[in-house]
């Protein structure tokens, strides 16, 4: 894939083939869903044999579990409310872990980034949306629509003002998908273009092994970056989701 | 790429990349979501490019509205 003849292929680490031969084609089983599955496995797998012992000091596992677990409550108790935020923290526990899980098998070699498909980061913001319009239309009833129209506002300005923060709410789970996405696909577009220089220079003669040395040492600094992104997009995905969440809780 | 957990945005170069790139995500997120409406719009009541061309700049005003309240004090996220 990296290097045939001279030209580069970048983008072919992003194509959905299927897995588990004629059955998983049958159904249309591909890598992507099979990564999603294990990324599952591993969070409940995380959470289950983490906790399993429920030990007064804990061992690393449970201090794993616990530590993710404390960092996401305070996330959303600091956003939304110390009382209000409670209810919520298994939701964003749930995406943050998932998301998280998606990033770092990704850097995985041979493995697949769910997260650099927009149609999964599109459908995981979208219940992120459907969620905070159902939490604001329960809690406030049709209160909520004044969300739409700020008090004092001009009544001359409304035609102008409703459809333009309509269209912003209506952005908001756009930009949450698209920023994943986007992250994750240049990083791992970056990687592999750096990737390909290191096999295209090995191959210049005698020098080529020496001078490949540059790209492969750009590669190793690039993948400590993108554990850095992968960590980072998963959190700033649930802080945007509690931020949403609040608005939401609180209305304004 | 965003603002780091606990920097506080006074760190030095990564965190206003970050910044910056969330700032054009919300421009070209609002921008999308008005260009969408506007055509679809468009097509159904077979007016081609007036609503179009009036949801583009609904569109357009609704980004740089994401981007003040992005920068907005009262609304910062004490990260």
């Amino acid at each position: 894939m990296a290097a045939e003849g001279k030209t580069m292929d970048a983008l072919g680490q992003f194509e959905l083939n299927t897995v588990f031969g004629p059955l998983g084609a049958a159904v249309g089983f591909t890598q992507a869903n099979a990564h999603m599955l294990l990324a599952v496995g591993i969070i409940t797998a995380l959470v289950m044999f983490g906790m399993a012992q429920r030990a007064v000091v804990p061992g690393r596992l449970q201090s794993a579990a616990e530590g993710v677990y404390e960092f996401i409550a305070g996330l959303t108790k600091g956003q939304i409310g110390e009382h209000e935020g409670r209810r919520f923290v298994p939701f964003i526990f749930s995406l943050f872990m998932f998301v998280l899980m998606g990033n770092l098998l990704g850097l995985l070699p041979y493995a697949f980034t769910f997260t650099s498909h927009i149609a999964v980061t599109f459908a995981l913001a979208f219940i992120v949306f459907v969620v905070i319009t159902a939490v604001a239309l329960v809690l406030h009833g049709t209160k909520f629509f004044g969300y739409f129209f700020p008090k004092g506002a001009p009544l001359w300005l409304a035609p102008i003002i409703i459809p333009v923060e309509l269209i912003s709410y209506i952005s908001r789970p756009v930009s949450l998908s698209i920023r994943l996405f986007a992250n994750m696909t240049a990083g791992h577009v970056l990687l592999m273009v750096f990737a390909t220089f290191v096999v295209m220079v090995g191959g210049l003669g005698i020098i080529g092994p020496f001078a490949a040395v540059l790209p492969l040492a750009v590669n190793v600094l690039l993948i400590g970056f993108e554990i850095l992104v992968a960590c980072l997009q998963a959190y700033v995905f649930a802080m945007l989701t509690s931020i949403y969440l609040h608005d939401a809780v609180h209305l304004h | 790429m965003d603002l780091k957990p606990g920097s506080n945005g006074s760190g030095p170069n990564h965190a206003s990349l970050g910044v910056g790139f969330r700032a054009g995500v919300e421009i070209v997120a609002a921008l999308i979501v008005g260009v969408a409406l506007g055509w679809s719009l468009d097509r159904w009541l077979g007016t081609f490019p007036w609503l179009f061309i009036v949801f583009f700049v609904l569109g357009s005003a609704a980004g740089i509205m994401n981007v003040y309240r992005l920068f907005d004090p009262k609304r910062r996220p004490p990260v």
